[in-house]
C-alpha cells in the first residue's frame, strides 16, 4: 500500500492552502454568505474538482479531490463557507454527476462549476430528522411530470440554491422513494429566511416549501422509486466529504494550540510544557492523523467505485467527535483567552458542534456500524 | 515578439500566506512581481512570447512553477552552486550570457531593485553588458504590439507616455506584496509549459567568474537595526484613549 | 596615515551632490588627490570645483536628451590617465547607469546607496539593506578601482579652501551615440496632483492602510485630519487600490517622512512601509489585529477598530476642541 502522495496531488493541495489562507480568511466574512467568495471558489476551480473535463470540470481523482477538500479545511477559518462548498459540491453536483442521464448533465453541471448554479440536498423535515424515512414529503406522477408537495427543513443553502435535490415519498407506492431536480424558479417553491444558528452562520439554512411543483420528467436521479438506495450513497459521500475539511480544521487548532501552548507562561515553565497540556494537543495530533487515514482509505474506494457505506459511518463518528472534543481542549489550553470572541477558538467550538448532528446523528452513525459489523459477523 | 522578465527569488517572511500558515519559502521579489503582473494583464489582450529568468536555487522551482501557472510561457532557472553568493557584478555576468543565450530577445524588464540587496544596479549593469539602452522609471506598461513596446514613466511630477523600440532594457519603478491567484486548471495546464535549467557550463562561463568568486564586492560586516519601539498598549475605554492620544497630539 | 589615495567624482547635474561628494573625497585628509568628471548638458555653470580641493577637473559636454553611454569613451582614457582608486558617483538614476557603465568596462566592483565611507587600507563602504533593517560594510575587490554611489544630502559640504588656481580644468564634448532613435515621446504632461512637499513638512500625519480604506471611513479621517490640521498618506496596498495617489504613498517606494506624530489606521506594518516613517517623533497604531506588525513599530498601540477610534476622536475634538 503506497501511501504517497503525487506531485501532482502536492502542487493542487499546496495552491488550496494558499487560495484558503489569502481569500478565505476575512472576518469580515465569516458570518455571512459572499455571493462575490463563491465567484472567486469557481474561478479557482474548487466546484470543477471531480466533474468530467467535457463538461467544464479537471476531471480530478476523489482522492485528490479529498486532500484538496482537506487543505480547504486547514487554511480557511470561514468554517460556514466551506460546508457551503461541500454541500453543493458532494451532494448536489456530484449527485447528477453520477446519477444524472446525460441530459441532466447537460442542463446543470457546467453552471454547477462555474458558480453559476448553487445545488443543495434536501432530505430532513421538520417532523423527519433521524427518522428519515418517515417523511411526509410526497411526489406522484401526473401526465409528462411528477407534482411534489412538502416541506423540507434545516436545508444547508437553501437561501441561496438554484438547483434541490429533493428525496420524496411516492404516492402511488409509500415504500418506494424518488429524488427530483428542482429549480428554485419552478413554480411553487419557496424558501423561508435564514435561520441563525449556533455557528456556521455563513453557510445559510432555511425551510423550503414545495407547493405542488410540476416537475419535467427528466428531472429526477435514477429512475421513478429508485430513491433509497441513491439517498444511502448520498449519505455515503456526504459523511466523507462533509467531514474531510474538519480533518484539516482540526490539524489547524491543533497547530494554533500548540503555538499559544508554546509561548504562553505560567509559573516559570511555558504550558506546553505541563503533560495535562501536552497530552491534550497529543491526542490532537492522534486524531487528526486517524482520520486522514480513513479519509484516504474512503476516497479510494470511491476512485475504485466500490461501496464505502461502513468505513463512511465509522470516519463520520470518528471524526465530528474527535473535531468537538478538540474544540473544547483548545478552549481550555487557551483559557479566559479561548472563551473570549476576540481569538476566535469559542467560533471553532460552535461551529464544530453541528457536526455530531448534520449527516445522521452519534447515535445513528452507532446504529449503522453495530447493525453493519453484526451484518457480517451473524 | 520575446520578451524576457527577470526574477529574484527573495525570502518570504511577508505573503498572508507565510504569515497565516507559518510557511518559509521564496517569494517573486516584490518589484518584479508587479512588472511580471503588468506584463501578465497585457498578455491576456496581446501575443507574445514571455520567458521568466532566474538565478536561484533549486528550492525556487515551486515559485516559480506558479508562474507557469500564471501564463509565463517557459522558465529558465539558472542553478548551480558556482552562481552563489553573487554581487551584482557576478549576477549580471550569469544573466547577460543566459540572454544571449536566449537570444533574439526583445525587452528585458526588471524590477527597480530588490527587497533584500536593494542595490538597484543589475537591470544598469545588464544593459549595459549587452549594449543597449535601459529605460528607468517605468510605472505602466501600456501595449506590446507590432508598434513596439509602449509604456508610462514617472519621472517626479512629470509623466510620460513613451514607445520603445527593441531591443532595450526596461526598469519598473514600483512594487506590490500582493499575490496572484492562480486557478486549478491553470495548475494542470502548467505541466506542459517548460521549466528548463542552466549551469554554468551551459552558458559557457567559468566557475571563477561567478558567484562568490566572480564578485567584485565582498561583505565585511552586517548586523541589524533594531526599529522595535516600545508598542505601549492604550488600555481603557474608548472615549479616554481618544483624549489620551489627543494629549499627545498636542505635545 | 593614508598612502597616497587618489580619488575621482563623477559630477552631474546637481551641484549640492557634486560638493557634498568632493567634500567627503577631500575629507579623507592630506595624501588624497580628488579629481573630478563633470558631465554637463549646459556650459554655463562657472566650474570652481578646484575651490573645494579638487586638483584636475574633466569638463565633458554631452547632449541634452539621453546621455546613456556617454561615459564609456571617456572614462577607459580617463582612467589610464588618472588611475583612481575610488571613482564616486551620485546615486541618482543618472549617476547609477553612468556608475554601472563604468563599472562593466573597467570590470571593477561597485557598491550602492552609500551612507558612509571609511578608509583603513581599503575603502569600506557603508550602506543598508533589506528595507533598512541591516546595516553591512562593504569592500571591493578584484578590481583595478572601487566605486560607489552615494546617496545625496549624507555628506556636509565643507566650505570653500583658500583660492587657488592649480587646478587644471580641461574641456571636452562626447561622441554620443544617439540612443533617441527608436524613442518615441507620445505624450507627456505634469501630474497636478502631486505636492510632495506637504508631507515632508507636515507636523501630523495620518497613515491610511487596508484595514481602513473603504470610503465611509475615509471621508470621516479626512474630517478628523481637517480638524487637527493633518496631512493624509498611505501604504503601497491602498495606493494600488486607487484610493490616494502615489506621491502620499509611504514607504520603501515612496517618500520617507518625518513628521512629529504619526498615526497607522488600518496599516499592517510590513517592513517596506515601517522603512518609510521611520524617522517619526511619536508612531501611534491603530489597527484591530492585536497580530499586526506595526504594533512592533509603534510607540503606542491601539487595538480597536479603527472607524471606531476615528468617530471618537472626532467626537472628543468636537466636544472639547483641540
Amino acid at each position: 500500500m503506497d501511501f504517497s502522495i503525487t506531485r501532482e496531488q502536492k502542487e493542487f493541495v499546496e495552491e488550496v492552502k494558499r487560495f484558503g489562507s489569502t481569500i478565505l480568511n476575512n472576518k469580515e466574512d465569516l458570518d455571512k454568505f459572499s455571493y462575490d467568495l463563491w465567484m472567486k471558489i469557481a474561478d479557482f476551480g474548487l466546484l470543477s474538482l471531480v466533474t468530467e473535463e467535457k463538461y467544464g470540470g479537471l476531471g480530478e481523482s476523489y482522492l485528490t479531490a479529498a486532500m484538496c477538500i482537506e487543505a480547504l479545511g486547514y487554511a480557511s477559518r470561514n468554517n460556514g463557507l466551506v460546508f457551503a462548498i461541500n454541500n453543493h459540491i458532494w451532494v448536489a453536483q456530484n449527485l447528477i454527476n453520477i446519477y444524472g442521464s446525460d441530459i441532466l448533465k447537460e442542463k446543470y453541471l457546467e453552471d454547477m462549476g462555474s458558480g453559476k448554479k448553487i445545488g443543495c440536498f434536501a432530505l430532513t423535515e421538520p417532523d423527519s430528522g433521524s427518522d428519515a424515512l418517515s417523511m411526509a414529503s410526497k411526489v406522484h406522477e401526473e401526465n409528462d411530470c411528477y407534482i411534489l408537495t412538502g416541506t423540507k427543513m434545516f436545508i444547508s443553502n437553501g437561501p441561496i440554491a438554484d438547483i434541490f435535490m429533493v428525496v420524496a415519498r411516492n404516492q402511488e407506492d409509500p415504500r418506494k422513494f424518488s429524488i427530483l431536480v428542482v429549480e428554485k424558479d419552478f413554480i411553487g417553491v419557496k424558501t423561508g429566511n435564514d435561520i441563525k444558528k449556533m455557528g456556521l452562520n455563513s453557510c445559510p439554512t432555511s425551510e423550503v416549501v414545495f407547493d405542488n411543483v410540476s416537475i419535467p420528467k427528466e428531472n429526477i436521479l435514477g429512475t421513478y422509486g429508485s430513491g433509497e438506495p441513491i439517498m444511502n450513497a448520498i449519505l455515503e459521500w456526504e459523511r466523507c466529504y462533509e467531514f474531510a475539511p474538519h480533518v484539516g480544521a482540526m490539524q489547524r487548532i491543533m497547530e494554533e494550540c500548540c503555538k499559544y501552548a508554546s509561548s504562553r507562561e505560567q509559573a516559570g515553565k511555558k504550558i506546553i510544557e505541563y503533560q495535562a497540556i501536552s497530552h491534550k494537543i497529543a491526542d490532537m495530533k492522534v486524531a487528526v492523523e486517524m482520520s486522514k487515514l480513513m479519509l484516504y482509505k474512503i476516497a479510494s474506494l470511491k476512485d475504485q467505485r466500490k461501496n464505502a457505506f461502513l468505513e463512511a459511518a465509522i470516519f463520520k463518528l470518528y471524526v465530528s467527535e474527535n473535531y468537538v472534543k478538540i474544540c473544547q481542549d483548545a478552549i481550555q489550553i487557551f483559557g479566559g483567552y479561548g472563551y473570549c470572541e476576540e481569538y476566535m477558538i469559542e467560533r471553532e467550538l460552535r461551529d464544530a458542534i453541528g457536526s455530531t448532528i448534520y449527516s445522521g446523528t452519534s447515535e445513528i452513525q452507532r446504529n449503522i456500524i453495530c447493525n453493519m459489523v453484526n451484518a457480517l459477523i451473524v | 515578439m520575446r520578451v524576457v522578465i527577470c526574477i529574484k527569488p527573495v525570502i518570504d517572511n511577508y505573503s498572508t500566506q507565510a504569515l497565516q500558515l507559518n510557511k518559509k519559502g521564496y517569494a517573486v521579489n516584490p518589484y518584479d512581481q508587479l512588472v511580471l503582473k503588468q506584463l501578465l494583464e497585457i498578455k491576456k489582450k496581446q501575443n507574445f512570447e514571455l520567458i521568466g529568468l532566474c538565478m536561484g536555487s533549486m528550492k525556487c522551482q515551486d515559485m516559480l512553477f506558479r508562474l507557469l501557472a500564471g501564463g509565463v510561457d517557459s522558465i529558465i532557472l539558472l542553478s548551480d552552486m558556482a552562481f552563489a553568493g553573487a554581487d551584482t557584478y557576478a549576477t549580471t555576468e550569469v544573466l547577460s550570457k543566459a540572454l544571449i543565450r536566449i537570444g533574439n530577445v526583445d525587452y528585458i524588464f526588471c524590477g527597480a531593485k530588490a527587497i533584500d540587496g536593494e542595490t538597484g544596479q543589475v537591470p544598469y549593469e545588464l544593459a549595459h553588458r549587452l549594449n543597449i539602452p535601459v529605460i528607468n522609471n517605468v510605472s505602466n506598461i501600456m501595449s506590446m504590439d507590432g508598434d513596439g513596446l509602449q509604456l508610462e514613466r514617472q519621472l517626479d511630477d512629470l509623466v510620460q507616455e513613451e514607445i520603445i523600440a527593441s531591443p532595450a532594457v526596461i526598469i519598473g519603478k514600483h512594487f506590490t506584496t500582493e499575490e496572484f491567484t492562480v486557478s486549478l486548471l491553470s495548475l494542470k495546464r502548467a505541466k506542459n509549459k517548460k521549466m528548463i535549467i542552466w549551469n554554468h557550463e551551459r552558458l559557457e562561463l567559468l566557475p571563477e567568474n561567478c558567484g562568490i568568486a566572480g564578485s567584485k564586492t565582498k561583505v565585511k560586516k552586517a548586523r541589524e537595526i533594531n526599529r522595535f519601539r516600545k508598542g505601549e498598549i492604550m488600555k481603557g475605554e474608548l472615549n479616554l484613549v481618544s483624549q489620551e492620544m489627543l494629549k499627545i497630539i498636542k505635545g | 596615515m593614508m598612502d597616497k589615495v587618489k580619488i575621482c567624482v563623477i559630477c552631474l547635474d546637481d551641484r549640492p551632490w557634486n560638493l557634498q561628494m568632493i567634500s567627503k573625497a577631500i575629507s579623507f585628509g592630506t595624501n588624497v588627490t580628488v579629481s573630478a568628471i563633470l558631465l554637463r548638458s549646459d556650459d554655463k555653470e562657472h566650474i570652481d570645483y578646484h575651490r573645494y580641493g579638487v586638483s584636475e577637473i574633466h569638463v565633458v559636454n554631452i547632449s541634452d536628451s539621453l546621455e546613456q553611454f556617454a561615459l564609456t569613451g571617456i572614462i577607459t582614457n580617463l582612467n589610464d590617465l588618472l588611475k583612481p582608486d575610488l571613482y564616486m558617483f551620485p546615486a541618482s538614476d543618472q549617476g547609477r547607469d553612468f556608475a554601472a557603465e563604468a563599472a562593466v568596462c573597467l570590470k571593477c566592483g561597485l557598491v550602492a546607496d552609500c551612507i558612509d565611507i571609511n578608509y583603513e587600507n581599503e575603502f569600506i563602504f557603508v550602506r543598508t539593506t533589506n528595507s533598512d533593517s541591516v546595516l553591512a560594510e562593504i569592500v571591493c575587490c578584484n578590481g583595478s578601482s572601487a566605486m560607489c554611489t552615494v546617496k545625496k544630502n549624507i555628506f556636509e559640504i565643507l566650505p570653500q579652501q583658500i583660492e587657488t588656481d592649480t587646478a587644471r580644468i580641461h574641456y571636452s564634448s562626447c561622441d554620443n551615440r544617439n540612443f533617441l532613435q527608436g524613442r518615441q515621446i507620445l505624450r507627456q504632461y505634469r501630474n497636478t496632483d502631486i505636492n510632495e512637499a506637504s508631507l515632508s513638512e507636515a507636523r501630523i500625519i495620518f497613515g491610511i492602510g487596508r484595514g481602513c480604506s473603504d470610503k465611509i471611513k475615509i471621508d470621516k479621517l479626512r474630517k478628523l485630519a481637517g480638524y487637527i490640521g493633518a496631512e493624509i498618506a498611505g501604504t503601497r496596498a491602498v495606493v494600488d487600490d486607487g484610493i490616494i495617489n502615489y506621491d502620499r504613498q509611504v514607504g520603501q517606494s515612496g517618500v520617507r517622512i518625518a513628521p512629529d506624530i504619526y498615526i497607522a489606521f488600518g496599516i499592517s506594518g510590513a517592513a517596506q512601509h515601517v522603512v518609510g516613517i521611520d524617522k517619526t517623533k511619536t508612531i501611534i497604531a491603530v489597527n484591530r489585529d492585536k497580530e499586526a506588525p506595526i504594533f512592533r513599530f509603534a510607540d503606542y498601540a491601539v487595538i480597536a477598530d479603527c472607524e471606531e477610534v476615528i468617530d471618537s476622536l472626532i467626537n472628543e475634538v468636537e466636544r472639547g476642541g483641540i
